[in-house]
This record gives structure tokens, C-alpha cells and sequence, in this order.
């Protein structure tokens, strides 16, 4: 025993450098035992504590205290929203000045539609730690589990659907159906995790197929546009055509209101000389030939007065007398 | 003195080997000299005799099998390659040690099994049909099959998913054309409707317009009669009042209308006219 103190303290240098690497040692080991009965919860998180192999708490945010040794604790982020990249995978975090950067997994990413079309589908899987024990307990690599399962459900789901659905209308229904199948699948492994949503990223078919499938969204809009080229002749040549038919019907309208207008007016006179006619027709009628003869007779051409076969010219040029 | 010390030791040694702990996620099988002797299933800390006894950790969670994808023939004879996992637990660890003993033996028997009895299924369907509706059908036969035969070594088999269902690469190319010819039926179909609705919009447009013209031009021309009619009803009501008058009347207006600058009058000496001239002159 003596000789051991004498070979450390030799090593040591001196009996006093000895008592403070003691010092120093005791200091260090202290620190560790600390650390390893103080440890911290993050505000979204719990800790799972085990004690001999048995889950015996369940801790909330903040410090807390455990034995060493005999407990550990696994702190699971239970509030976060977590995702898995299922057809791709980030290489790079979009910052500010750039965007994220990615990769293909092809094999993840292909499948077959319902009618027998390849179609690459990417997407993401957003869920929580519903239950921290469970996910712990239940299944070995919970979340390649959560891969797989993923996989498999957009499969099935894609699977039922056409490729035209799959690439416009169809998102929705696919994103809610495929999330449904998942929860469904993992319910069943008792995984503890509850799926958020399930986000369709990319979703294309094959390059060698590209161009046909381009064709037919042009021939799509061709269609449309023809379609309204035409209705747009048809909204041109119609309300013109009515504007003429209302122009024929208003100047036919107008033409029948001058005429009876006319008539009237013409009759009108008429009347008011019958009228006086009526009262003294010899005057009337001479009165009415003198003003005929008044108005005409200075502005004839010439004049003859003929007797018997002969005539004898009486005016010349149109003038008076 | 010193003789406690190696007594200690060993003493340690064999407290060490006594206990162990059970984790939640284990059960543990004691043997002693290979015989079974008890199954521990709760978590915590627990003994044993040291040494004599033998303490062999199982996995209680469920466990995941992942084979390698292979192809398959479906009924109407075409290839599928399937990719396909299975999750799978010791639910008796008894007899799970006594027959296949460890994961990777587990692994090795599930794999044939599954891959013989999906085979068969998937054998007795189309290829559109596995796709499109008979996938969960086939995953929960194959699963009740499988969990029959795996039953007796204390296997439970918690389900087979078919991860991917693909076409051979090779086989790729006959779809890719397959969908190119039918995107070229589509494209020329729009077109052709683009054609033939936009035709029928204006011919549609083009008779419309000519029968509205018609009707306004029939309808223009019945005013006017009207108007003409209505002019002539007035004037026949007004001049049959007095027919003789009016037909003096009526040629006094058109002489002085008619009457102009480059007439030349005939007048005989004895009318009336005549006289009033020389009256005058």
C-alpha cells in the first residue's frame, strides 16, 4: 500500500501537486455525477424515463432530476412537426440567397397508375409523436417503418387512380386517401405516431413520354382557343346583326309614320278646301283654277293661243306679261 | 485481511452474473443447461442462478422483415416485379427458442414462406387488377396464410405490405409506348372537337344572323305596306268625300307642279282662259 502512494506521488512530482490532481479529479468526477442526474426537457418535448429497464415517467418541460445509473431518459419532441422526404431527399437547406437543393430516388419514386401508366411521384410525410411510450416500445426502427408503410399506402392509393388524375385534379384526393391508408397501416404496428398530412411534391412521367403528354395539354388549348375564336365571331356577327335588323324595323317604322303623317297632312288641306267648297262650290272652284292659272301661267315657256288648227303666239320665254 | 478481498471478488462476480435487467422492449428466456427453466415478460430488474442459469434476450417489439424485389407472373401472364416488407413478432419465445432460436433464422423462414405464398397469390390475378383493387385482398390472404404456418414456432406475423409493384425495367419501354400512342389519340381527338365545335359555334352564328335579317327585312317591308295602305285608306276617305271635286282638285295641283319653265301651252281662243288673258292683257 505505502509503495503505491510513493510510486503516484513520485509521478506526481510532489505531495502537494498529488493532493491537487486529487483535487482537480474529484472536481471533474463530481461534474460528471451532475450531469448525469440533472437533465433537461425541451418546451416541445417529453422525457421518457426508464428506471431498470421499465418505463416508469413520463417528464414535462424543464429540469429534472434521475439516478444515475439505474435510470436513463429518452427526451422525444412530442409537439414538433417532423417530415419524411419519401421520391427525393434535401442535399442542401434552402437559405435566403438560394434555394434547397435535392436529389432523385428513383425507385422511390416510381409507380404505376390505375391505368397502367408510369408516373414519378414525390412527396412528403408530416407527423408527430402522438404517444412518446409507444414509439419507444412497440416497434423496432419506428421510422423506417414510417418509410415503408408511407410507400406502400401511395402506392395503393396511386394506384386506383388514373394518370390524368394523379397529374391535375386528382391531388387532393390522393394526399387525403393516402394519409388515411398510412394512419391506418401504422395504427396497426402500435407506432405512436400520428400523420399530419401527406404533401404531394412532384409528380411527373417518365422523360421518354414527356413530349406526348405536352401534346395533348397544347391540343387541349388549341381546342379552347378555336372554340373561342369562334364564340367570338359569334358574339360579333349576332348583336350586329340584331343592330341591323332593329335599323330595317325602326326605318320601315319611320317611313309608315311619314306617309300617314303625309296622307293626313295632304287630307287635311284637302278637307279645309272641301269644306269651303262645300259652302260655295262655283266660287270656290273658280277662285282655286285663277290661283293655279296666277302661280303657273307667268313662268311658262310660251304660249299659243290656236283657232281653228292655226296658233298665234303669245308669249315667248317664260316671263311675265 | 487479505483473504476477504479475492472472497469479494468473487462474490461480486457471481451478484453480477445473478442479476439482470429485463428492458420493455425484451423478454428473456432462462435456460438452465439448455432446458428451459421460466420466461420473464415484465420489464425490471430480476435474478437468476449465476452461471448455472442462462439468461437469453428476445426482442418483444415487432420486428421488421425487408426482402429484395423479384419478379412474379401474374395470371394473364405478364411480369410485376414486387418489392415487398413484413412486420412480424416472438409471441412465445418459449417455443420460439426451441425452434428457430434466433431473428436471423426467423428472417430466413419468413422469406421463403412469403415468398412462395405471395407468388401464389399474386398468380391468381391480373396485373390490372393487382394495381388497381386487389392489392389489400392478396396482402390479407398472404398475411393469414403465412401466420398459419408460422404459428408454430411462436411467430405471429402482424402483416405483409407490397411496398412497390413495378414493371420489369425491360418491360418499360412497351408501356412507354404504349402511353405515347395513347396521348397521340387524345391530342388528335381535341383537336378534331376544337374543329368541330368551332364550326358548329359559327355556322350556328352565320343562320342566325340570316334569319334575323330575314324576319327584320319581312317584318320592314309589312310596315310599310301598312304605312302605304294606311296613307292610301286615309287618302281614299278624305277624296271619296267628294270624287269630282277632288278630281278637280287634284289636277289643278299637279298643272302648278307640273306647269314649269320649259312649257309650252296650247290654248284655244274660246275657253275661258283665253278670254281672261286678253281681259287682262
Amino acid at each position: 500500500m505505502s509503495t503505491i502512494k510513493e510510486l503516484i506521488t513520485e509521478a506526481a512530482g510532489s505531495e502537494k501537486n498529488l493532493r491537487r490532481y486529487f483535487v482537480i479529479s474529484i472536481i471533474i468526477l463530481a461534474l460528471i455525477f451532475i450531469s448525469s442526474v440533472f437533465y433537461t426537457v425541451e418546451a416541445d418535448s417529453v422525457g421518457v424515463v426508464w428506471t431498470l429497464g421499465k418505463i416508469t415517467d413520463e417528464t414535462s418541460p424543464g429540469i429534472h432530476f434521475k439516478i444515475p445509473l439505474i435510470q436513463t431518459v429518452n427526451v422525444i419532441p412530442t409537439r414538433q412537426v417532423l417530415r419524411r422526404e419519401i421520391g427525393y431527399a434535401t442535399t442542401q437547406a434552402g437559405q435566403q440567397d438560394r434555394p434547397a437543393q435535392y436529389r432523385t430516388i428513383p425507385d422511390q419514386q416510381r409507380m404505376l397508375t390505375g391505368d397502367e401508366n408510369i408516373a414519378f411521384v414525390d412527396f412528403t410525410v408530416q407527423y408527430r409523436i402522438a404517444d412518446a411510450s409507444a414509439y419507444l416500445l412497440n416497434t423496432q426502427n419506428p421510422i423506417s417503418t414510417l418509410d415503408k408503410a408511407a410507400e406502400a399506402a401511395m402506392r395503393l392509393v396511386v394506384g386506383e387512380d388514373p394518370i390524368d388524375m394523379v397529374l391535375t385534379d386528382g391531388k387532393a384526393e390522393i394526399q387525403a386517401a393516402a394519409k388515411d391508408v398510412l394512419q391506418q397501416i401504422i395504427n396497426g404496428y402500435g407506432l405512436g405516431i400520428l400523420v399530419q398530412s401527406i404533401q404531394l411534391q412532384d409528380v411527373a412521367v417518365p422523360h421518354e413520354v414527356q413530349p406526348a403528354f405536352k401534346a395533348v395539354v397544347d391540343a387541349k388549348e388549341e381546342k379552347e382557343t378555336k372554340i373561342n375564336q369562334a364564340l367570338r365571331h359569334e358574339n360579333t356577327v349576332i348583336p350586329r346583326a340584331n343592330g341591323e335588323a332593329e335599323q330595317m324595323i325602326q326605318s320601315a317604322s319611320a317611313y309608315k309614320e311619314q306617309r300617314t303623317e303625309g296622307a293626313i297632312g295632304d287630307v287635311a288641306r284637302f278637307a279645309a278646301i272641301l269644306e269651303e267648297y262645300t259652302k260655295s262650290k262655283a266660287t270656290t272652284k273658280t277662285r282655286l283654277y285663277f290661283e293655279m292659272i296666277r302661280e303657273t301661267l307667268p313662268n311658262v315657256h310660251s304660249i299659243y293661243i290656236t283657232k281653228d288648227g292655226d296658233a298665234l303666239k303669245l308669249l315667248q320665254i317664260g316671263g311675265g306679261m | 485481511m487479505k483473504k476477504i478481498i479475492p472472497v469479494l471478488i468473487i462474490l461480486l462476480i457471481l451478484l453480477a452474473n445473478a442479476t439482470f435487467v429485463v428492458y420493455a422492449t425484451e423478454q428473456v428466456v432462462i435456460t438452465e443447461f439448455g432446458k428451459p427453466v421460466r420466461v420473464v415478460t415484465e420489464p425490471g430488474l430480476n435474478f437468476k442462478m449465476p452461471f448455472i442459469h442462462k439468461a437469453t434476450v428476445l426482442s418483444k417489439q415487432i420486428l421488421d422483415y425487408d426482402s429484395a424485389p423479384y419478379n412474379i407472373y401474374t395470371s394473364d401472364k405478364k411480369t410485376m416485379r414486387v418489392d415487398n416488407y413484413a412486420k412480424w413478432r416472438i409471441v412465445d419465445p418459449l417455443v420460439f427458442l426451441q425452434s428457430l432460436r434466433t431473428e436471423s433464422a426467423a428472417q430466413a423462414r419468413l422469406d421463403d414462406m412469403i415468398y412462395s405464398i405471395l407468388r401464389e397469390e399474386l398468380g391468381k390475378y391480373t396485373f390490372t387488377d393487382i394495381i388497381r383493387k386487389e392489392r389489400t385482398n392478396i396482402m390479407q390472404t398472404v398475411t393469414t396464410n403465412v401466420n398459419k404456418s408460422m404459428n408454430e414456432f411462436g411467430v405471429e406475423l402482424i402483416d405483409v405490405r407490397i411496398k412497390r409493384a413495378d414493371l420489369p425495367q425491360e418491360n418499360e419501354q412497351a408501356v412507354f409506348n404504349r402511353m405515347i400512342s395513347e396521348r397521340e389519340r387524345m391530342a388528335s381527338r381535341y383537336l378534331s372537337e376544337g374543329d368541330e365545335e368551332s364550326l358548329k359555334i359559327t355556322s350556328e352564328a352565320d343562320k342566325r344572323v340570316a334569319v334575323v335579317l330575314a324576319r327584320a327585312y319581312r317584318e320592314a317591308e309589312e310596315i310599310k305596306a301598312e304605312g302605304d295602305q294606311e296613307a292610301a285608306q286615309i287618302y281614299n276617305m278624305a277624296y271619296d268625300r267628294d270624287p269630282d271635286f277632288y278630281s278637280f282638285w287634284i289636277a289643278l295641283n299637279t298643272l302648278k307642279e307640273t306647269i314649269g319653265g320649259s312649257t309650252t301651252l296650247f290654248i284655244p281662243h274660246d275657253s275661258d282662259l283665253a278670254r281672261y288673258i286678253f281681259t287682262i292683257q
